[in-house]
């Protein structure tokens, strides 16, 4: 188990509702601007406002609004600026300290989110706030830390998936895999079709050697993303323990398929092929994970999107 | 009925009525440890075991790697008193790499008995020089006393034992002053010609003063860096030529083809074929198994399932051992890894092939948290069932700034082995609170002869601990000195099977496992509540087969190739 699984992908989902103009001191120039942002009509959006800040340059909201506008487009590095200046020019603003900290996370930028966020932990917290922080707490490997913002962030939205799944990645983190197993469910009886929860629990059915509840649940997550590599190797792993070497074949040339830069799926395709007496072709498999692995020094590690 | 020698161990004053009245209503002694496992060791303290070393890594403020990855600890009876002696490695000053002050020394000091010790270092010259870190302890001229292979990061020492208290330095004549960073080593019959050739595990490729800067430079956090950020290495193989020398075989036996982060070394005959194969724990990359075929290795560790985990990832590999973990008569192999990781248990599944079972047999959890390094399977309780100790202490002496909820001593890890599943038993400090420690190495070993297996912990720049084991839990036991005649004299590679009330009990001899250390060689067989062992078998390296029918429990069997048990040489009856 690596610490990291699925936190890049799920933190698309963390910090959506963060990140947003909703309730920020708009002005009037940029108010048909944060209607286009709403709308995700980013290039018009940019351009009113680029207009504002010509206008006026002291007009925070319009930079504040430019750089969220910015960042949903990709262009991060003039995003960072904007936000930064917006931030800058009010800095008891609490909506733009959010966003910047969320901007910073979204770009791996965690120690520096955390010293952004940092003024407005001394005064009362919100659900998405103490979210936000259990994340970053979670990215540092402050995995009992983390646990303590998500369990604040669940009194306050008890039914937050959000917070729920979080939780439940801080406890499998932390190796308390009990309550990880616990929480995972939770969600996914309020959301069948979760796919980190339902990909997480059959991780964890697998490690505690579950693996006939394992197959059944990494089965429905291959079936909720069929796109996702790591789904189809884990599915591939279950099987091959439940000694249903066929599927666990076709399984692993999946995932093989959908990540063929990824040194594990090649791993799990000869250990496979192994199990069924086919040695060379497990060995041509396991050469080339060596191979991917050589090139990737290391990888895919704690960072790897799973 | 087998001649039985007259070390009674001492101490086997259990109340009776325990064990016999749970065998009578069908309660096998490991189901009821199972439950409440009561607490088996006791910290001894140095002062009254008079051990005084302390470990020194010479920090400098550099953060050299080599200062926090060291030290081991051997146990073996180096002067045949039938007392096992305990030697530990030391570090060395930083950037000189040399042992500038007596502070820096190795240390060897001698059993007395009663659980104390004495320093004997000077008289046996092995203070030693450079910068150590692990040991090796084997018979290697099979004159009857054990030797000692010492390595360090740069150079190797091995010294042989003349038998009168004191040890040469023959690394020079015996051409075994390896080089780079060599960590853990064995001393194993790999030809099985009868002579112990050496294995050296070795870590990174690494030039004290040249490391980059690791940490957080903007906040002027230098910290030890990750082995990723250098190169592997090979181990290295000697043939021992039989006349005080050696050869460098390592290309030609088949070792030379795969570089790793090589921390650990177990030597193990994995599928029973007789040959002694190589297990080596590496550090971020991938784990090493040398299946030894003929005299000749072939690396198969991934192929076998321990080289990654079981999804795929090179793990950080520390300490390594093996041990019959589920009584199917095949050596399974624990890992010790990083936190996040936890401590792989590879089960043995026959046809050159396991697979990591820590998650559903209680090793993942307990062990996920902590960086463990060094760890043994042996029988704290002499239940029959290995079970399992970690020492555990994080890499990073600056972890705390990094991780709030983490720290540089960490806690030592008992894991009771209840039919193949680990529970945690508690072991606690002199202060009462659960053991924390910087734990490198670990050795095992029987140092008062009482038929129960005592520790020796070794700290990161600190003094090491004794771990006095006065458990035992009513069970019994036997204790078994091994000793080849046509074999390499310390029966290395002996594969030993007890039956015991019909159940068959398995084990190799062997010095090698933990992290950088050494352990007491003799093998203790814990057998519940049987008072006999009905039979044992005895597979020697040479191809010999020995059966000896009805040993007693609660003595010393000395053992010798071809010619069954005999007595102790000392006979000594210690005092309980």
């Amino acid at each position: 188990m690596t610490a990291s699984v699925g936190k890049r992908w799920a933190l698309i989902a963390l910090v959506a509702p963060i990140l947003s103009c909703a309730g920020q001191e708009g002005s009037s120039c940029s108010a048909p601007a944060k209607a286009l942002f709403q709308q995700q009509q980013f290039k018009a959006a940019q351009t009113d406002l680029e207009g504002c800040v010509a206008k006026d340059s002291n007009d925070n909201a319009s930079w504040e609004l430019l750089g969220l506008t910015l960042a949903s487009e990709g262009d991060t590095e003039q995003a960072g600026r904007d936000l930064i200046r917006a931030l800058s020019a009010v800095p008891e603003n609490r909506q733009f300290r959010i966003n910047l900290a969320v901007f910073l996370a979204r770009n791996d930028r965690i120690d520096a989110a955390d010293q952004v966020v940092e003024p407005l932990l001394g005064s009362s917290t919100d659900a998405n706030l103490d979210r936000l922080v259990g994340y970053l707490r979670l990215e540092q490997h402050q995995e009992r830390e983390a646990i303590t913002w998500f369990e604040r962030a669940l009194e306050r939205d008890p039914d937050s998936l959000e917070a729920l799944y979080r939780l439940g990645y801080a406890y499998h983190a932390a190796g308390d895999l009990e309550k990880a197993m616990a929480l995972y469910r939770r969600v996914l009886e309020l959301d069948p079709d979760q796919f980190p929860a339902q990909l997480q629990l059959g991780k964890v059915l697998l490690l505690r050697g579950d693996s006939g509840e394992a197959e059944r649940q990494l089965t429905h997550a291959a079936r909720i993303r069929p796109d996702y590599a790591s789904a189809w190797r884990y599915l591939s792993e279950a099987e091959m323990l439940q000694n249903h070497l066929q599927a666990a074949l076709a399984s692993a040339r999946t995932a093989v398929d959908r990540g063929s830069q990824d040194p594990r799926n090649h791993y799990q395709l000869g250990t496979v092929l192994t199990h069924l007496g086919d040695p060379q072709a497990a060995r041509a498999e396991l050469d080339v994970m060596q191979k991917l692995r050589a090139s990737q020094r290391g990888a895919p590690s704690d960072s790897a999107p799973d | 009925m087998a001649e039985r020698a007259v070390a009674k161990f001492h101490g086997k004053r259990w109340p009776l009525v325990t064990v016999p009245a749970l065998a009578a209503i069908g309660v096998v002694a490991g189901a009821a440890l199972a439950q409440k496992p009561p607490e088996a060791f006791v910290v001894v303290p140095a002062r009254d075991a008079v051990i005084d070393f302390v470990h020194r890594n010479g920090g400098s403020g550099a953060k050299e790697m080599i200062e926090t990855m060291g030290s081991g600890v051997a146990i073996a009876d180096f002067d045949n008193d039938g007392l096992p002696d305990i030697f530990f490695v030391n570090g060395a000053a930083v950037p000189s790499l040399k042992k500038e002050s007596a502070s820096f020394s190795n240390r060897l000091y001698r059993n007395v008995g009663g659980f104390r010790f004495v320093d004997v270092t000077e008289r046996a010259g092995l203070a030693g020089s450079g910068y150590g870190m692990g040991v090796a302890v084997g018979d290697y001229n099979n004159d009857g006393f054990e030797d000692l292979y010492v390595t360090g990061f740069g150079h190797n020492q091995l010294f042989r034992n003349r038998g009168d208290g004191t040890f040469e330095d023959v690394t020079s004549r015996a051409g075994v002053g390896g080089g780079g960073w060599s960590t853990s080593a064995a001393f194993v019959d790999y030809d099985r010609d009868g002579f112990l050739d050496l294995a050296v595990a070795r870590y990174v490729r690494y030039t004290v003063g040249t490391g980059p800067y690791c940490g957080d430079k903007s906040r002027g956090w230098r910290s030890y860096c990750l082995p990723d950020q250098f190169l592997p290495s090979s181990l290295v193989l000697y043939h021992n030529n039989g006349d005080g020398t050696f050869s460098d075989t390592t290309e030609k036996a088949g070792l030379g083809g795969v570089k790793v982060n090589g921390l650990g070394i177990r030597i193990l005959d994995v599928d029973g074929d007789g040959w002694p194969d190589i297990v080596v724990a590496s550090d971020r990359t991938q784990n090493l198994l040398f299946h030894n075929v003929h005299g000749r290795f072939e690396e198969i560790g991934t192929t076998a399932g321990l080289g990654y985990s079981n999804d795929g990832v090179a793990r950080a590999g520390m300490g390594i051992d093996a041990a019959d973990v589920d009584g199917d008569g095949r050596p399974d192999i624990a890992i010790a890894n990083f936190e996040s990781e936890g401590t792989a248990l590879l089960m043995n599944q026959g046809g050159l092939s396991f697979r990591d079972e820590a998650g559903s047999r209680g090793l993942l959890e307990p062990t996920f948290p902590f960086v463990g390094f060094g760890l043994r399977f042996f029988d704290f309780d002499n239940d029959g069932m290995p079970d399992l100790m970690v020492a555990n202490g994080h890499v990073l002496d600056d972890i705390a700034r990094y991780r709030h909820d983490m720290t540089w001593a960490q806690p030592v890890l008992l894991l009771h082995n209840n039919q193949g599943k680990f529970v945690p038993a508690p072991v606690h400090g002199a202060d009462g609170q659960p053991l924390r420690l910087v734990g490198r190495g670990l050795a095992t070993g029987d140092l008062t002869n009482s038929g129960r297996v005592d520790v020796v912990i070794t700290q990161n720049d600190g003094p090491p601990i004794l771990l006095r084991n006065r458990g035992g839990q009513g069970n019994h036991s036997i204790l078994l000195r091994i000793i080849g005649t046509r074999s390499n004299r310390d029966g290395f590679g002996t594969r030993v099977a007890a039956t015991i009330d019909g159940r068959i009990w398995t084990s190799e001899v062997t010095a090698s496992g933990s992290y950088l250390s050494s352990s007491d060689p003799r093998v203790l067989i814990g057998m519940g509540p049987s008072r006999q062992v009905q039979n044992l078998k005895l597979n020697w390296p040479s191809g010999i087969r020995q059966e000896i029918r009805g040993l007693e429990a609660g003595y010393l069997y000395t053992i010798r190739e071809r010619q069954g048990v005999t007595r102790p040489e000392a006979a000594k009856k210690l005092n309980p």
